[in-house]
């Protein structure tokens, strides 16, 4: 799909110079020379590959912006209207498009972004095995823990959770699982390869709402999200974990001390019994350690 | 015997040139025509079912050859990444005034770039210009069709007469 998104010339230095396996985010800010960030570390782009210099570094305009999210929307502005409101865009295969330009707002809501001038281009990987370590300490032959994936931006939350889901599928365990995608990231439109065969997806919905109506509408053993920020999300992850509902869910923090800095650490340590933090360095996706409610280190555990 | 088929021929020739011009007229009323009930249905499926662009245009009945000639290049200006401009829009359509394609030109390029209150009403204003267009070419069909397939006959019959 970024092949008909991008432009051929950017294209073709991505896919040529550094492969997209290996791309996680593109950055392209109108006159601005181009930023990819691989395995975690931020690079400018130029005609030779990825550099440290922003000399050779190539620059993209106001129009190939623009361009970008028109063919982003299959040419139909229109039809991304309240994407655009969120300030996103989802293609068919996960791939994110942040968008940044003038916010125009009405009554106080918003009501379009125009004039674009900055786009973050996340791009989702499948991974298999990135959860295969911290697994055996987060479920039990007939249970799972109420989980938390912890990470900075940009270091595997949804990769992990992504894969955790595909295992949880693939390994015959029968939990039936509410993938609630907010951004449309961690399933995409391929939920089979993606989460894999025991998750319903419900996409594009808060999880305010997401919670509620995926629990009365769904009766899932397990709810997994991403992204857990505003105070709503808390009080869905609570009222999910009353129902009996187990939750599976990340949020952004560099470390466990980070964590308890959060202003909701008080429902997150009363709800979550597992912490999984992942590696702020290095390739996305590693698991530093898992930890229980009390954060002491998980060792090795085997159920019967 | 040869002298009664040239004339014959000639005649023929004639009727034929003057129903081709005749069809010229025609074929513009039509093509201008067949661009309002677009422009309707591309107001209608934007503001309420908001399907992609490429989806409206193609599921479009098209009655007029030359404007469904023009939705196919324009189509395939956005498939093949082409530039949206005279040369790519207008290939294989000889039937419009420079203004003419220099109105369609501007069309297809602003068409989809816009939030849906903006694009209708983007629709709504080049209508209006649109429907000035298919007024003048109609009552040029009603005015000169008629008269040119007319002339061509008549013409053609006046050589064969004068020659005969």
């Amino acid at each position: 799909m970024l092949k008909k998104v991008l432009s051929e010339k950017l294209y073709g230095l991505l896919e040529q110079k550094i492969g997209f396996e290996n791309i996680y985010e593109i950055r392209l800010r109108a006159n601005m020379p181009v930023s990819v960030i691989q395995n975690g570390q931020a690079y400018f782009l130029g005609l030779q590959g990825l550099s440290y210099s922003q000399e050779n570094a190539l620059n993209v305009s106001k129009e190939e912006i623009e361009d970008i999210i028109f063919r982003a929307s299959e040419f139909s502005i229109y039809s991304i209207q309240e994407e655009l409101k969120q300030g996103f865009v989802v293609l068919d295969d996960g791939v994110r498009i942040g968008v940044c330009g003038n916010v125009v707002t009405e009554n106080g809501k918003i009501k379009t972004i125009s004039n674009f001038s900055s786009l973050n281009i996340r791009i989702p990987h499948i991974v298999r095995g990135a959860s295969k370590k911290a697994f055996p300490k987060l479920v039990k032959k007939e249970e799972i823990f109420n989980t938390l994936v912890i990470s900075p931006p940009g270091q595997g939350k949804t990769t992990f959770l992504r894969d955790f889901a595909f295992s949880l599928s693939s390994q015959n365990y029968f939990f039936n699982i509410l993938v609630l995608d907010e951004r449309g990231e961690i399933a995409g439109k391929n939920p089979l390869k993606t989460v894999g065969s025991m998750c319903d997806v419900l996409s594009f919905c808060t999880k305010e709402i997401g919670f509620l109506q995926g629990i009365r509408a769904m009766n899932p053993d397990i709810i997994l999200t991403d992204e857990l920020g505003e105070d709503k999300d808390f009080l869905a992850v609570k009222m999910a974990s009353i129902s009996g509902v187990k939750v599976v869910a990340s949020i952004h923090a560099k470390s466990l001390d980070d964590l308890k800095q959060k202003p909701h650490f008080e429902i997150i340590k009363n709800t979550f019994q597992r912490f999984v933090l992942l590696s702020p360095f290095g390739k996305a996706g590693q698991v530093v350690g898992v930890y229980d409610s009390d954060f002491k280190e998980v060792e090795e555990e085997v159920y019967d | 015997m040869i002298k009664f088929i040239i004339l014959g021929a000639t005649a023929i020739i004639c009727g034929y040139i003057g129903f081709g011009v005749s069809r010229f007229y025609t074929n513009r009323s039509k093509f201008f025509k067949s661009l309002e009930l677009l422009f309707d249905k591309l107001k209608s499926e934007i503001s309420f079912s908001q399907n992609k662009l490429i989806e409206i245009v193609s599921s479009y009945e098209c009655p007029s050859t030359e404007a469904k000639k023009l939705i196919q290049n324009f189509v395939d200006c956005l498939n093949f990444d082409k530039p949206i401009s005279k040369e790519n829009l207008f290939t294989g359509i000889k039937i419009l005034h420079e203004e003419e394609e220099s109105f369609l030109e501007i069309f297809f390029k602003t068409l989809g770039k816009f939030d849906a209150l903006n694009q209708t009403s983007q629709l709504e204003n080049q209508k209006v210009e649109l429907g000035v267009l298919y007024k003048k070419a109609d009552e040029e069909a009603k005015r000169y069709a008629p008269l040119y397939s007319k002339l061509g006959i008549i013409v053609g019959l006046v050589i064969a007469l004068v020659f005969a």
